[in-house]
C-alpha cells in the first residue's frame, strides 16, 4: 500500500504537468498499467449519441478488443462507460456476463479485464480499461486504486475537455461572424441571410461549416 | 492548505450562498467577485488566443471597460491574460505612462479609479479575466484574495454546471460580438484587408469617435459606414 501511496503522489504531480486531453489520458493510462500489473491498457472515450472511440491504447491488441466490444454492443468497458458500472474479470472466457465477447476477447489472447468508468462533474468521459494476457489478475482492491486514478484524471479531463471547447468556439463563430460580414457587404445580405448562404454552400458540397468560412475569409474569394 | 485559504474558501462559499437567486451562474460568480474585492463593479470574460468575450457583467461600466481594452488594444485585463498575473492599475487624473491609450479613453468616459484584473487560472492556463473596478483608487488591493478568486471562479465556471459557461449564455454573449465580426467581415469585402488590419479600422474609427466596438459594428451593419470610400452617409 506504501507504494501505492508513492505511485499516487507522483501521479497526482503528473497530472498537474499535463498539457492537454491526451496528455492526461496518456499519464493514467500508464500510471494504471504499471501500478495495477496490467499487460496493456487504453480508454475508452463516451461521445454524443452514445459512440464509443479507444484512445491511447499501449498496444494495437488494445483496439482490437475494445473494438469487439463497441460492435457486439457488450464488454467491460461497454459497462462502464455506458452505465457507469466498473468490473473485473480474471478468466473472461468464462464470464457470464459477456458470452459473446468474453470468448472473443480470449481468442485475442486477454484473460483478465479491469474497467473503471470515468466521469467529472456532469460530463462523462467514458472507461479506463486494463488487460492481462495471464489469469486472475486484478484484485477488487484493484478496482477501488484504478477508480481513484480514473476519477482524478477524469476531473482534469472534463475541464480540458470544456477549456477547448470554449476556445474552438470562440475561434469557429469568429470566422463564421466575418464570413457572414463578407457576404453580407458583397450580396447586400442580412446576417441571417448570410449564414443560409453559408450553410447551404457547407451542406451541397459537404464541407464542414467553419472550413467553408474559414476559406471565404483567408482567400477573400466567394467558394 | 492554509488556515488564509480555508478562510477565503469559507467567504466565498457564504457570498455565494446569499446570491443564490441570481441568474444566469456565471452573473452570480462575477457579482461574488466583485464583493470580494470590495469593488463597485466587475466583469467576468473569456479569451482565446485572439478573442475575448465578456460572459457576465454587474453593471455597464464593467462592461464598457472590457470593449475599452478591445477597442485601444491594451489595458490591465490583457496584461492579466499575457503576463498571468493579477494587474492592478490605477486610472486618476495622472497619466500612467504604460497605458495611456487606456488612461485617455477612460478618462473620456468618465472613468477614474482603480482597475483590478484577475486572471481565471484553473490550471496552469489562463482561460480568461475577472476584472473589476473601483471608483476609488487609494484603497489597497488584496493580492491573496484576488488570486484565489482566479483560481476558483475559473474552476467554477470550467467545472460547475450551475455556474459555469452553458451553451445559452455563451450563445447569448456571443449575439453582442458576433455583430463586431460580422462589421469586421464586411470591411474585408470593401476595402480587401486582412481580418486583422479590418479589425484595426474598426478599433480606430471607435477610437477617434470616442465610442464603442459594438457601436461602430452596428453603424457599418447599418451600412452608415462604408471603409471603402471612408464617407459616412447622413453626415
Amino acid at each position: 500500500m506504501n507504494d501505492f501511496v508513492e505511485t499516487f503522489a507522483e501521479f497526482a504531480s503528473a497530472l498537474t504537468d499535463a498539457q492537454d486531453f491526451d496528455d492526461t489520458a496518456d499519464h493514467l493510462i500508464r500510471y494504471a498499467v504499471d501500478s495495477l500489473g496490467a499487460s496493456f491498457g487504453g480508454i475508452t472515450l463516451i461521445h454524443t449519441k452514445g459512440r464509443l472511440e479507444t484512445t491511447g491504447a499501449t498496444d494495437p491488441m488494445v483496439e482490437k478488443v475494445d473494438l469487439a466490444q463497441y460492435e457486439l454492443g457488450e464488454g467491460p468497458c461497454v459497462d462502464a462507460a455506458t452505465d457507469l458500472r466498473s468490473s473485473v474479470s480474471g478468466s473472461v472466457g468464462h464470464d457470464g456476463r459477456w458470452p459473446r465477447w468474453g470468448p472473443a476477447a480470449e481468442a485475442l489472447g486477454v484473460r483478465s479485464v479491469l474497467s473503471a468508468d470515468m466521469h467529472g462533474r456532469d460530463r462523462r468521459i467514458g472507461a479506463l480499461n486494463l488487460y492481462s494476457t495471464s489469469e486472475d489478475v486484478f484484485m477488487r482492491e484493484s478496482v477501488e486504486i484504478a477508480k481513484v486514478l480514473a476519477d482524478q484524471s477524469a476531473a482534469v479531463m472534463a475541464a480540458m475537455r470544456a477549456e477547448e471547447g470554449m476556445r474552438a468556439a470562440l475561434e469557429t463563430r469568429t470566422v463564421i461572424g466575418q464570413a457572414q460580414g463578407m457576404l453580407m457587404e458583397r450580396f447586400g445580405l442580412d446576417a441571417s441571410q448570410a449564414f443560409s448562404v453559408l450553410r447551404r454552400f457547407s451542406q451541397d458540397n459537404n464541407i464542414r461549416l467553419v472550413d467553408v468560412a474559414g476559406q471565404l475569409v483567408s482567400t477573400r474569394a466567394i467558394p | 492548505m492554509t488556515d488564509e485559504h480555508q478562510a477565503l474558501i469559507a467567504r466565498l462559499a457564504a457570498v455565494l450562498a446569499s446570491l443564490h437567486a441570481m441568474d444566469p451562474g456565471a452573473l452570480r460568480l462575477c457579482e461574488a467577485g466583485r464583493r470580494m474585492l470590495d469593488a463597485d463593479g466587475a466583469a467576468l470574460s473569456v479569451a482565446s488566443s485572439s478573442q475575448v468575450m465578456v460572459v457576465a457583467s454587474t453593471d455597464d461600466l464593467a462592461a464598457q471597460l472590457e470593449d475599452l481594452q478591445e477597442t485601444v488594444g491594451e489595458g490591465p485585463s490583457k496584461d492579466a491574460l499575457r503576463e498571468q498575473s493579477v494587474q492592478v492599475a490605477a486610472f486618476t487624473e495622472h497619466r500612467d505612462g504604460r497605458r495611456s491609450l487606456m488612461h485617455e479613453h477612460g478618462q473620456r468616459i468618465g472613468f477614474t479609479g482603480t482597475m483590478i484584473a484577475v486572471p481565471l487560472r484553473p490550471r496552469d492556463r489562463v482561460i480568461g479575466t475577472l476584472t473589476a473596478y473601483r471608483q476609488d483608487a487609494e484603497a489597497p488591493v488584496d493580492h491573496r484574495t484576488a488570486e484565489f478568486l482566479g483560481v476558483a471562479l475559473g474552476t467554477a465556471l470550467l467545472q460547475d454546471p450551475a455556474l459555469g459557461l452553458t451553451d445559452d449564455l455563451l450563445a447569448e454573449a456571443w449575439s453582442a460580438r458576433a455583430e463586431v465580426h460580422q462589421a469586421t467581415g464586411m470591411v474585408i469585402s470593401q476595402v480587401g484587408v486582412r481580418p486583422e488590419d479590418a479589425m484595426a479600422l474598426l478599433r480606430g474609427q471607435a477610437f477617434a469617435n470616442g465610442t464603442t466596438l459594438l457601436d461602430v459594428a452596428r453603424q457599418i451593419i447599418q451600412r452608415r459606414i462604408n471603409f471603402r470610400d471612408f464617407t459616412i452617409e447622413g453626415d
